[in-house]
């Protein structure tokens, strides 16, 4: 029972995780479609 | 007698003085290895690696987006989460087990499949009387070299952010991940491994040696492969021992040799990729510099250390204890410390140990003096930038990099370059990510054990004391270091969960974010440098990184520490003790 909840744990992780790198894509890619700060420097 | 202090300088002096001679070629070779290019080792190493590939299904030539490489990063960490945990569960049914140990049970086998893939190796178990020989060598051993392998695979592909231009890709994750397992920590380790064993650790799989003791009982010494083990612990700032006293142990840290070279061991590989970083973007000064920040940092640490530890206690002071260093003892603080180490040798592991991200320990930290302890707090608070782990030091060093050329810029009123790179919007905000996250979850955590009844009954000590200990523990984890500060018995489903969502936080929320800007970094063009160009390979940078590091540490972490070590510093003086 409580394997279970250990690998349920692992499974959340991996999820969160994905999305937190899904977060970090969608916040650059936002950045490379308009022109930055830099850019228009 | 040689003074105390001439010996704290020499031991210091001869340690510096091989980290200084070993850094350039060491660095010289992991660039060589990262860059795919033929090395000494490659008659031997090569096959090997090519069959690794063809068994696995690896492609060597096509290299991943930054996107993909952080993908296969985590899943290859959570797959080997699911093995670490399912081997201590069924390690009683499993071969190799002499002392007939028992399934580790499932709190404390999720916290140390976490700990020891992550890097950390957080230990809430002693391994003599947990562990079998088949888990240790299967289970630690294994993912000491693969999270050190790992975190070295992400530094390097943010090294290459830096060096590329216009560039979809920055490596291939599974290439460098057997790369820098084959070609680096495999053959240090082994060597290391053998100069172990020559200088009296034990490399058995015979079950623990029976004694008889003075008074005629029997004694069961514990042994067992622990020089293998204690290579990789030390070389991949792992850290996780093979005894519950770790190299406080005789038998994992047997003679003031062995205990420098276990020091140069934990900082060769960190101090080596500052070098690698500078070749790899083409100026070695570049690496020169960090490898100096973090030298001031460390000689400020050390000395630090030391001096609080040599002079006398002021509470035993008080009851006419004799502290005075003579030819009969070392004097100073002595609790906790091994006689062959002293106060110089405790210190300097000490230190090494927490600036590093490696945690291994040669004297008990719950011992030693508030002011000393709030010295190895904060180590691990600036995010294990002096040397730190291999790979995982040199990232946390430029993430501070990007943050220092950012505030210049805002001083100076020019667009921040770090490299050759332009600094924009999206590199701040994943590193405010990766440097928020960390003390999020440490002073996040921390405070929630300070009130949970789960978290106070773990308590050792009452206190100022007692909260450094919840507080020593948290940073610990998050910082992916894992020494303990003692004290607490973390060995509880409250410990062992939160202290495992710490070290998930503190290893990946950092490291996605970092290959976020390799990504980010690689696509973009090199930028002649102009007479705008803030230069970052002179003194007055190395003076305004030091100042961030410093500032950015102390504004996040002052409060916690005031709480802690300097209120039991204080309370020290006027004669009240925990």
């Amino acid at each position: 029972m409580l394997d279970a909840v250990m690998l349920t744990f692992v499974i959340i992780f991996v999820v969160l995780a994905r999305g937190y790198v899904e977060l970090c894509d969608r916040s650059l890619t936002r950045h490379a479609d308009k022109p930055s700060d830099v850019a228009r420097q | 007698m040689v003074s105390p202090q001439v010996h704290f300088i020499a031991q210091i002096a001869v340690f510096a003085a091989i980290i200084g001679i070993l850094t350039r070629p060491l660095g010289g070779y992991l660039a060589r290895v990262y860059a795919g290019q033929h090395t000494f080792l490659q008659p031997a190493i090569g096959p090997v690696e090519t069959a690794i590939y063809r068994l696995a299904g690896i492609e060597p030539d096509v290299e991943q987006s930054w996107y993909r490489y952080a993908i296969s990063l985590l899943l290859f960490h959570a797959l080997g989460i699911v093995c670490v945990y399912a081997l201590l569960r069924l390690q009683s049914n499993l071969p190799l087990n002499p002392e007939n140990q028992t399934a580790v049970a499932p709190d404390l086998a999720f916290n140390t499949a976490v700990s020891f893939v992550t890097n950390t190796s957080w230990q809430s178990y002693s391994g003599e009387t947990t562990l079998t020989y088949a888990s240790q060598m299967a289970g630690i051993t294994v993912q000491s070299f693969l999270s050190a392998a790992a975190g070295m695979a992400a530094a390097v592909a943010l090294i290459r952010g830096f060096a590329r231009r216009h560039a979809s890709t920055i490596g291939n994750f599974w290439v460098d991940l057997t790369r820098g397992t084959l070609y680096v920590l495999l053959p240090i380790g082994v060597a290391a491994a053998v100069f172990l064993t020559a200088a009296g650790v034990p490399q058995t799989l015979a079950p623990a040696a029976e004694a008889t003791k003075i008074d005629g009982g029997p004694q069961m010494i514990a042994r067992g492969p622990v020089a293998s083990q204690e290579a990789i612990k030390l070389l991949s700032g792992d850290g996780g021992g093979f005894f519950n006293a770790n190299s406080a142990h005789p038998y994992e840290n047997p003679t003031a040799l062995t205990n420098l070279a276990e020091v140069v061991l934990i900082f060769a590989l960190g101090a080596a990729m500052t070098n690698c970083f500078g070749r790899m973007v083409g100026s070695e000064r570049q690496g020169w510099i960090l490898l100096c920040v973090m030298a001031i940092l460390f000689g400020l640490g050390v000395g630090g250390i030391y001096w609080s530890e040599a002079r006398s206690n002021p509470a035993l002071a008080a009851v006419n204890l004799d502290q005075a260093p003579n030819p009969r003892q070392p004097g100073g603080n002595m609790e906790g410390k091994e006689l062959r180490f002293g106060i110089a040798g405790s210190a300097l592991f000490a230190e090494v140990s927490t600036a590093s991200s490696d945690g291994a320990v040669n004297a008990m930290h719950d011992s030693f003096m508030p002011l000393s302890g709030g010295i190895l707090l904060a180590n691990m608070m600036v995010d294990e930038v002096i040397i730190g782990a291999p790979g995982s030091g040199l990232y946390g060093m430029l993430l501070f990099c990007i943050v220092t050329v950012f505030l210049a810029g805002l001083m100076i009123g020019r667009t921040p370059e770090y490299v050759g790179k332009k600094i924009g919007a999206s590199e701040i905000k994943m590193t405010i990510l990766a440097l928020v996250c960390v003390p999020a979850a440490t002073l996040g955590l921390s405070a929630v054990a300070c009130v949970v009844a789960p978290g106070l009954a773990a308590l050792g000590n009452a206190g100022p004391h007692g909260y450094s200990e919840i507080l020593y523990a948290y940073t610990s984890a998050t910082a992916t270091n894992g020494s303990a500060f003692a004290g607490l018995n973390a060995n509880s489903p409250f410990y062992n969960l939160t202290l495992a969502l710490a070290m998930l936080v503190g290893r990946f929320f950092v490291i996605v974010p970092v290959l976020a800007i390799a990504g980010s970094l690689a696509a973009q063009p090199i930028v002649p440098r102009s007479a705008g160009t803030l230069p970052t390979d002179g003194a007055l940078y190395l003076v305004f990184l030091l100042g961030v590091i410093v500032i950015v540490g102390g504004l996040t972490y002052l409060p916690a520490l005031a709480l802690g070590p300097l209120v039991e510093n204080q309370q020290m003086l006027g004669g009240m003790l925990y």
